[in-house]
């Protein structure tokens, strides 16, 4: 169960609190992977995990939201794990702060989009017509729903992998530059015009309708495959596929 | 045994750069084992301080926090050490906190 007591928590750490006090560097301690109480590649699973589920819960157009606000959940666990334990369920604790952080700042843009509507246009009403609803049944899972969300056919198709990347598998910009020889220049460009696509989608739609989801298998397994393939580690030890990491999905549409 | 305080110490305003979380994975880990490995000497854990807070004097309370050279204080831990050196070495060992933007001060807390 979910742990409701975590109103002192400092979110959104710039860089970890203390005594972890930074994070730009890892090689200070190679080999360290063995986390107690923790399955490997935690922290990279779970992030794929609850963006995947917020992105449901509070739609595409928001993913830059939360991506950030599960990237604080994960920050305030390593301080506070470090210091205090694990929590009986981690899964729980990170989606609990993860909400709260979202939450935040949603109420935090809305309330600027309303200020930003007062100040433009006070009259004018802006809604959007309402979409009819769609069968969330067709997609049960969170993962994989939102790798078909990676794969819409507005987003340039450098950019599909890319965003998988760092959705689904919780990859950083420089690790997926280090992965697909590119700089992170390049990568924080493919991302912006992935998420800037994401941004733009209607309101209502939580999951796109079977003939998109249809359309869009071909890309779907050309990423997948990409996934599976590129299990170059720059700092070697396992060549464990990128695919394995937050992927599992538990069914495929029929086609 | 002597008391050390570690003061930590960073450059205000600077943002640091976010760990990915496979680092965080490695974080953890390297703290858990650094935990382990001085668990005899971490006496008290501390903690990240909170900014804002208050100077008080003689004179009255202004807002703090009070800054020096231009850093500030971001947290504190107390450690057990039977000498400087070995309070030196829980600390460089300690993940995180020696690098670029942060320093730790160590201190001896004088005692009976």
């Amino acid at each position: 169960m979910p742990r409701g007591d975590h109103a002192g928590i400092e979110r959104r750490d710039t860089g970890g609190g203390w005594p972890l006090t930074g994070g730009s560097e890892s090689g200070g301690h190679p080999g360290a992977t063995a986390a107690p109480g923790l399955v490997e590649h935690f922290f990279r699973r779970e992030y794929g995990r609850l963006v995947a589920l917020l992105t449901r819960k509070a739609g595409v157009r928001h993913i830059a939201l939360v991506e950030d606000a599960v990237q604080g959940a994960l920050l305030a666990a390593l301080t506070t794990w470090t210091a205090q334990g694990l929590p009986d369920d981690p899964g729980a604790w990170l989606y609990r702060v993860a909400c709260n952080n979202l939450t935040g700042d949603l109420r935090r843009t809305a309330g600027r989009l309303r200020i930003l509507e007062r100040a433009v246009d006070a009259s004018t009403e802006s809604g959007d017509p309402p979409v009819p609803p769609y069968f969330a049944g067709e997609v049960a899972d969170d993962l994989l729903r939102m790798l078909f969300i990676c794969c819409d056919d507005a987003i340039p198709r450098e950019s599909r992998l890319v965003l998988a990347l760092k959705t689904l598998c919780g990859f950083s910009a420089a690790e997926i530059g280090l992965r697909l020889f590119t700089s992170e220049a390049n990568v924080y460009k493919r991302l912006a015009r992935a998420r800037d696509r994401l941004r733009r989608s209607p309101l209502d739609i939580q999951t796109p309708p079977l003939e998109t989801l249809r359309s869009r298998l071909p890309s779907v397994h050309e990423v997948l495959y990409l996934l599976s393939t590129r299990d170059i580690s720059p700092r070697t030890r396992s060549r464990r596929s990128a695919a394995s990491c937050a992927m599992r999905p538990s069914g495929w549409p029929r086609s | 045994m002597p008391k050390y305080l570690f003061l930590q110490r960073s450059l205000p305003g600077k943002p640091q750069q976010q760990p990915s979380p496979a680092q965080m994975q490695e974080m953890y880990a390297a703290f858990n084992a650094w935990k382990d490995k001085f668990k005899e000497n971490i006496l008290d854990m501390g903690g990240k301080l909170k900014p804002g807070g208050k100077v008080v004097s003689v004179s009255g309370a202004t807002d703090g926090p009070f800054v020096e050279a231009k850093e500030i204080v971001g947290g504190y831990m107390l450690v057990s050490a039977e000498s400087f050196d070995r309070a030196l070495e829980v600390a460089r060992e300690c993940p995180g906190v020696i690098m670029p933007g942060s320093s730790v001060e160590i201190r001896e807390v004088a005692g009976p």
